[in-house]
């Protein structure tokens, strides 16, 4: 889902919030697991819908999507285009590892799977495979703690990943994850050559009404897509919808 | 002329050897016009057919060209449709078609499937008389493109088992990189027995259009002028309108693999001639050294007699030309007769060896045919008088440096 690591920040803040607000003051030195268990942790959130925007930029034109997610819980997904005319009623549903789109110009639902899934959904620096992949970063990942460093003038502690088999899409990835509030704002993704490949920066925290942060933009480059990026601004969020079980299904796919 | 008269007389002279020599020469003639016109057909056939489908000339974003491999739908050529309609104005004779062609996945069920197609979209014109489609038509009919009608190549129609009628989706993506779904009715299949034609799905340039997301726009403009063999004067004169002044503007010739494959042709012409002359050469060599040294004592007599030593020379070239010119009429004949069935029938070798080839933009068909000109017939003749030239001149040498006295006491 586009929207996973946005929840998943969302969620650390909420845990953050309610286990140590003294995160700030006295940073004390968390193992790596304890800051992976916290985005796994975290990610599973009761139910959410958003209203976002996305603009897609590249040295050629910038265009401008405006779209509705669902979500429950990590695994299950969706999002709705509402603009451009063109992309309107196109819908996207994940579930697990799993993705489907609805394609209304063919009326016709399409499983995304193999070479498809590193393309950029609607042609933006997020690939479906960063939507589907699993945050279960534990397992793929061996985690180092660096240390601390300052990144938007405030205090993040740096994470080092480095994949433990060749299969995973990127083979290290390095984190900044915000002291006070542990969203990831900063992420560095590399290639197995050691390319860095694509970065990932959340911003415009926000705490929400309910107490936690909430990172309401977030920005990814595709490094080696010269001159482009991605900006993903939520415009409206609200948690804890009730939303009925035919949501996240091929029929709602379908039928909308 | 006595001389040609003393060849033509040892040329009856033995009988034996005249045939002998003149069957190395009918051989080399024919094997030269059978294998040059196996060649010619086949390029020649590749250019046709290949030039049917990549135009003439092509107007082109010098951006795409740089990363034509890529084939960035983004480097379009804008407003297509109008620099067609100036091309066509101002350039005599000419013929302009704004075209896009990119690669799509054939969707065969829910999952965004393995087979993948190069798809084309152009106007209905292009697709009668530069495809030349209808005529390919082996299934269905010709479709009616504004209702989103396609055809499709008879390779993909069996490996996404479709059939006339059937609905089709394609995946292909826009300028921008995303996913780009089209949907069709097949209205027809076509067949050409190459995989231009054959791994293709044909549809309307709006449709194309749309799937890319470039408004008017086209990858390329194709232009077509009166001769094939023209392209680079028409390139000329295409590249002296003020709508084509930030595009470039290639000739058929200069783009690759063609503009390699157009001296090659030659070259393996020159290189098939020059092997035959060698090999021919050697054993008409052979055999006027023999003469030669049976004539002997005939050659002293005449060397006595006044016969000087450039005539001496002349006598045996002279009767090598006459062997050639009759070996060479007989060999034209044989070559013409063992070409007749690849002329005609041609021989196929198989779409699978082509389905493992990477045949790019050359329209390459699996059955190939041979071409035979006169001008080959000629070239044929004239390699077979090269063959006899060339292999008689040492042995005349040889005869006119012998001395008389030394012929008459029986050696030289």
């Amino acid at each position: 889902m586009l929207t996973r690591r946005l929840f998943l920040a969302a969620t650390v803040a909420l845990a953050t919030l309610v286990s140590s607000p003294a995160w700030a003051d006295e940073p004390e030195l968390p193992t790596v697991d304890s800051l992976l268990n916290a985005f796994e942790t975290n990610l599973n959130f009761e139910t959410r819908s958003a209203t976002m925007t996305m603009t897609v930029a590249s040295p050629r034109r910038t265009r401008e999507y405006s779209m509705t997610t669902f979500g429950r819980g990590a695994d299950e997904s969706t999002i709705e285009y509402l603009s451009p005319a063109r992309e309107r009623g196109t819908r996207y549903l994940r579930k697990g590892e799993e993705m489907w789109m609805y394609l209304p110009s063919v009326e016709r639902v399409q499983k995304i799977s193999g070479h498809m899934l590193r393309q950029g959904m609607a042609g933006s620096d997020v690939s479906y495979e960063d939507m589907t992949s699993t945050t279960e970063w534990q397992d793929a990942y061996d985690g180092v703690l660096v240390g601390q460093e300052v990144w938007d003038e405030r205090p993040h502690w740096r994470v080092e990943l480095t994949a433990k088999t060749s299969d995973i899409t990127y083979a290290k990835r390095v984190i900044l994850v915000d002291v006070e509030t542990l969203i990831p704002s900063h992420q560095e993704l590399y290639a197995l050559s050691g390319l860095m490949v694509k970065t990932w920066d959340m911003s415009d925290v926000r705490p929400l009404e309910d107490g936690r942060h909430y990172p309401f933009r977030m920005r990814i480059e595709d490094k080696l897509k010269e001159g482009s990026y991605t900006e993903i601004v939520t415009t409206e969020l609200v948690l804890g919808v009730e939303l009925e079980e035919e949501v996240f299904s091929l029929r709602w796919l379908e039928r909308g | 002329m006595w001389i040609f008269k003393l060849a033509l007389r040892n040329v009856r002279r033995n009988g034996r050897r005249t045939a002998l020599t003149a069957a190395t020469v009918i051989i080399g003639v024919a094997l030269f016009t059978v294998a040059s016109a196996f060649l010619v057909g086949v390029f020649e056939n590749i250019y046709a057919d290949s030039t049917a489908l990549i135009g003439h000339v092509r107007v082109v974003d010098p951006d795409f060209l740089e990363r034509e491999q890529l084939n960035p739908l983004y480097e379009y050529v804008p407003d297509a449709q109008a620099i067609a309609d100036d091309i066509e104005q101002n350039v005599p004779g000419s013929h302009a078609y704004p075209i896009i062609k990119s690669g799509m996945a054939v969707s065969v069920d829910d999952t965004i499937g393995d087979v993948f197609a190069i798809t084309t979209g152009s106007t209905d014109a292009w697709m009668r008389d530069r495809g030349t489609l209808e005529d390919k038509l082996v299934a269905g009919g010709w479709p009616d493109w504004d209702a989103g009608e396609m055809l499709v190549g008879q390779r993909i129609a069996q490996m996404a088992g479709l059939e006339v009628g059937s609905q089709i989706v394609l995946f292909g993506q826009t300028q921008d990189g995303a996913i780009s779904p089209v949907g069709g009715t097949i209205a027809g299949i076509v067949y050409a027995g190459n995989p231009m034609v054959d791994k293709q799905v044909f549809m309307s340039l709006a449709t194309m259009q749309y799937a890319a997301d470039i408004d008017d726009g086209a990858l390329e403009v194709l232009i077509y002028g009166d001769d094939v063999d023209n392209a680079e004067a028409l390139a000329d004169q295409i590249s002296g309108l003020a709508s084509v002044t930030d595009l470039v503007v290639e000739p058929w010739t200069q783009r690759s693999p063609f503009d390699s494959m157009v001296g090659i042709t030659a070259a393996m012409q020159a290189v098939i001639g020059l092997i035959l002359v060698f090999i021919t050469a050697l054993a008409i060599w052979n055999t006027m050294t023999m003469s030669v040294l049976e004539r002997t004592s005939e050659i002293g007599v005449m060397r006595a007699m006044g016969l000087g030593r450039a005539q001496a020379v002349l006598m045996f070239v002279a009767e090598a030309v006459v062997i050639a010119v009759i070996g060479g009429v007989i060999g034209m004949a044989l070559g013409s007769l063992l070409s007749w069935p690849l002329v005609h029938w041609g021989y196929n070798i198989g779409s699978d060896v082509l389905d493992d080839m990477d045949v790019g933009e050359m329209a390459m068909s699996a059955q190939l045919y041979a071409k035979l000109t006169p001008d080959m017939l000629f070239k044929g003749f004239f390699v077979g008088l090269t063959m006899a030239i060339a292999g008689s001149f040492i042995p005349s040498l040889r005869a006119a440096s012998i001395r008389p006295v030394d012929a008459m006491k029986g050696g030289h």
